[in-house]
């Protein structure tokens, strides 16, 4: 008993400290203020349940998100496996033109200045799940590429090549938010 | 390497991600590519301004009480496990493996025989099959429309872990209706068994996920509001676990 005692001591001390971060997460992941609070509980009263298997001297938040992800997968996985589709050959040729862009000195490099307060939050929560998570995990909780992996349940090459489609994305998105409001000229 | 696959790179040099090696073959490439050396730079920009994305947004104040009641009211119940001690753990497996036995094959089916046998023929390629398709939905609307469930039985894509769906069938044994789904991943076949519980046909120990080996088959078992899933196949235990999870 006072090695549980001991554990629920040490699981208050360490991981309820972590609580916003998970519950950050949770918003982003699940796009829904209610969706998010049960998605914190679940995942505090299972963290809690299997602390005993938490490894002392590795990441406590990257452990956390892993079984705040493995909860919204078992939600709903159908929705998780359900693949976008996205024609990345015009991804790329768009994102090309942005870049190329710069060696012109049209100066729209400097775009994501002029964009308002939470475009880039709105443009990340519009990502199709895959590639919402690995920013989320990698930009935003700056868990290493490994711990991401674990967290996915996905080879650290997937999260590489995720983030990179995930970033051109997110850029291309903003940008046509740009032209729209005539920060940018095309 | 095209510069889809440098952009990759670039990506995670900027991350500090990069083997010594590898960081040496971006920079040379940066110095012949001025598409990647753009690239690079809207990167570092973008990268400046996306970690400015708020990373801790508070917990309100009322969901943390929520929260601490519900850990208070779980402490209450059953207080986190603490590493236990090797006698006692084999002492536990015992128990749980006379258990196990006696609660298993309650009407003497050997139901985990059954799943390791159809995997096993699913592995020679000679288990009969209703559906050949990789497409998820139709398999589950196949189940569906046959009417044979009390249940939908749900058909997980594992695409994301690189397996294919190759396609399922109805069977019965003893009176229990099951469905069967088969993927393969280079050659190698994982087989799921779903069905609804039935009182005195199917196992009815109140576990709700645990393993279990037939030869060299590992069957990872999970029970989720009456539904058992079964997830068969030759992969380590671990890996069968990641998938059962997505599965679960």
């Amino acid at each position: 008993m006072g090695g549980a005692g001991n554990l629920k001591s040490r699981f208050e001390a360490s991981a309820l400290p972590l609580m916003h971060h998970v519950y950050t997460a949770a918003l982003y992941l699940a796009h829904d203020r209610a969706e998010a609070e049960d998605l914190l509980q679940e995942t505090y009263l299972r963290a809690y349940r299997f602390f005993h298997r938490f490894r002392e001297g590795t990441n406590l938040k990257a452990w956390l998100l892993t079984i705040l992800y493995n909860v919204l997968r078992n939600r709903h996985r159908h929705r998780i496996a359900e693949q976008r589709r996205i024609d990345f050959a015009a991804v790329s040729e768009a994102y090309e033109r942005i870049a190329s862009s710069r060696e012109a000195g049209r100066r729209e490099d400097a775009f994501f200045r002029q964009l308002v307060d939470g475009e880039i939050e709105r443009a990340l929560e519009s990502l199709p799940h895959e590639f919402r998570a690995v920013v989320l995990l990698v930009d935003v909780h700056e868990l290493s590429y490994a711990e991401a992996a674990t967290a996915l349940g996905c080879p650290i090459g997937t999260v590489r090549s995720r983030l990179s489609r995930a970033r051109r994305l997110l850029q291309v998105a903003l940008h046509e938010y740009a032209r729209q409001r005539r920060i940018v000229d095309n | 390497m095209d510069c889809d696959t440098y952009h990759e790179l670039i990506v995670a040099d900027l991350d500090d991600t990069l083997s010594p090696s590898e960081r040496e073959t971006v920079r040379a490439h940066l110095e012949d590519c001025g598409v990647c050396r753009n690239a690079r730079a809207l990167e570092a920009e973008f990268l400046t301004h996306l970690r400015r994305v708020p990373r801790l947004i508070e917990t309100p104040s009322a969901v943390q009480e929520r929260l601490r009641v519900a850990l208070r009211r779980e402490t209450m119940a059953a207080p986190p496990r603490a590493r236990p001690r090797l006698l006692a753990v084999l002492a536990a497996l015992c128990l749980l493996g006379a258990l196990a036995v006696a609660l298993w094959s309650p009407s003497g089916v050997d139901y985990l025989g059954s799943v390791a046998d159809d995997y096993r023929l699913a592995a020679a390629s000679r288990l009969p099959l209703d559906v050949t398709t990789g497409d998820a939905n139709a398999l589950a609307r196949y189940f569906h429309t046959s009417r044979r469930f009390g249940f939908p039985p749900p058909v997980s894509d594992l695409r994301v872990f690189g397996y294919r769906l190759v396609g399922g069938a109805i069977r019965e044994r003893r009176g229990v209706v099951f469905a069967v789904i088969v993927y393969e991943r280079d050659g190698e076949i994982v087989v799921c068994h779903r069905f609804h519980e039935v009182a005195g046909r199917t196992p009815r120990d109140t576990a709700l996920r645990r393993y279990e080996r037939s030869g060299d088959v590992g069957t990872w078992i999970t029970r989720r509001a009456g539904v058992v899933s079964c997830l068969t196949g030759r992969l380590p235990p671990e890996e069968l676990e990641r998938l059962v999870n997505m599965i679960a």
